[in-house]
């Protein structure tokens, strides 16, 4: 059984990807030229890739961290140079990052005595965001600051009211 | 030599009763002391208005103020309520919020390195945390009118 048919095919792929030679794409440009099974063959391996191409892309994940940046309180101007603590540790991406890859945040944080009867400063036991990205932007001797990213609702008059 | 199987089982199951029989199921009291009272934990909880709209920082929340403002954002800083809770231990305690949910919270424990506190914001955290005298808690977060809405707990 001859090959060519298959020969044939897997020109038309390499002509459509560039990876032939010149002399080798003359001969198939004079191919296509003259044969319309091989021009047929050829745009439906155009349409192959666009619809390869956009598979991709719709199976490619929404890069959400834009939007949840936008809503997320931070400061922007530098910590003061006396206070180095001041600029909590989370602010590292990559703590951001596992903080927003998680619905729910654990954290259990130990809280027993360390080595040499120095009691932890720590005061987060565990925490649960109800499934909202949470922060924990400082928990050291002056303060536990913990931030639940949220989005913005509208507040009735009635709700005011009633806690007024 | 080898132990039979149930003379093995024997003698794990006395191991493990001899310590639990030892020990009284209930602490005993004094005689003549009657059921020890549980003590009353003194809390102060403040509830912060962060907004990006410029308004200034009320004097209650300066203090609060110079711990937030490297970490966040904000124009103006109101207190929207400070409370005073005397709380016993396992008793809950809540505190209406502006947005017309409970912000509650039940000391579990004290000790001389603070009171641990099981804290149930509705529809926002939730966790245990312990408290050392003077070091606030500090949540936030919540969506309130143009900014959102902290609340700090601290154990007195």
């Amino acid at each position: 059984m001859s090959d060519a048919p298959h020969r044939d095919t897997r020109e038309l792929h390499a002509f459509r990807d560039g990876e032939l030679s010149p002399w080798r794409r003359w001969r198939v440009s004079r191919r296509l030229a003259r044969d319309p099974r091989a021009r047929r063959e050829l745009a439906s391996l155009d349409e192959l890739g666009v619809l390869l191409r956009e598979q991709a892309e719709s199976a490619r994940e929404p890069d959400l961290w834009e939007g949840i940046r936008a809503r997320l309180p931070y400061a922007e101007r530098p910590a003061p140079q006396r206070e180095p603590l001041r600029q909590p540790a989370a602010r590292a991406p990559a703590w951001l990052g596992a903080a927003f890859a998680t619905s729910v945040v654990a954290l259990v944080v130990a809280t027993g005595w360390l080595p040499g009867d120095a009691p932890s400063v720590a005061s987060v036991r565990w925490l649960d965001a109800k499934g909202k990205p949470v922060m924990v932007l400082r928990d050291d001797r002056k303060a536990t600051i913990i931030w639940v990213i949220q989005k913005p609702k509208q507040t009735t008059e009635g709700e005011r009211d009633a806690v007024a | 030599m080898r132990w039979p199987r149930a003379a093995l089982a024997l003698l794990l199951l006395c191991a493990l009763a001899a310590p639990a029989a030892s020990q009284p199921l209930v602490e005993p009291t004094a005689p003549g002391a009657g059921k020890p009272a549980k003590p009353r934990l003194d809390f102060q909880v403040t509830v912060l208005h962060a907004s990006p709209t410029p308004g200034g920082i009320d004097e209650g929340a300066k203090r609060f103020d110079r711990l937030l403002r490297s970490s966040l954002r904000y124009e103006s800083l109101r207190v929207l309520k400070a409370k005073q809770r005397h709380v016993k231990l396992n008793e809950i305690e809540r505190v209406r919020l502006p947005t017309g949910e409970d912000f509650r919270f039940r000391p579990i424990d004290a000790g001389d390195r603070g009171v641990l506190v099981a804290i149930d914001w509705r529809k926002t955290a939730r966790g245990d945390f312990r408290l050392p005298r003077g070091k606030p808690l500090i949540l936030g977060g919540q969506p309130y009118e143009d900014g959102q809405l902290v609340v700090i707990l601290e154990a007195e």
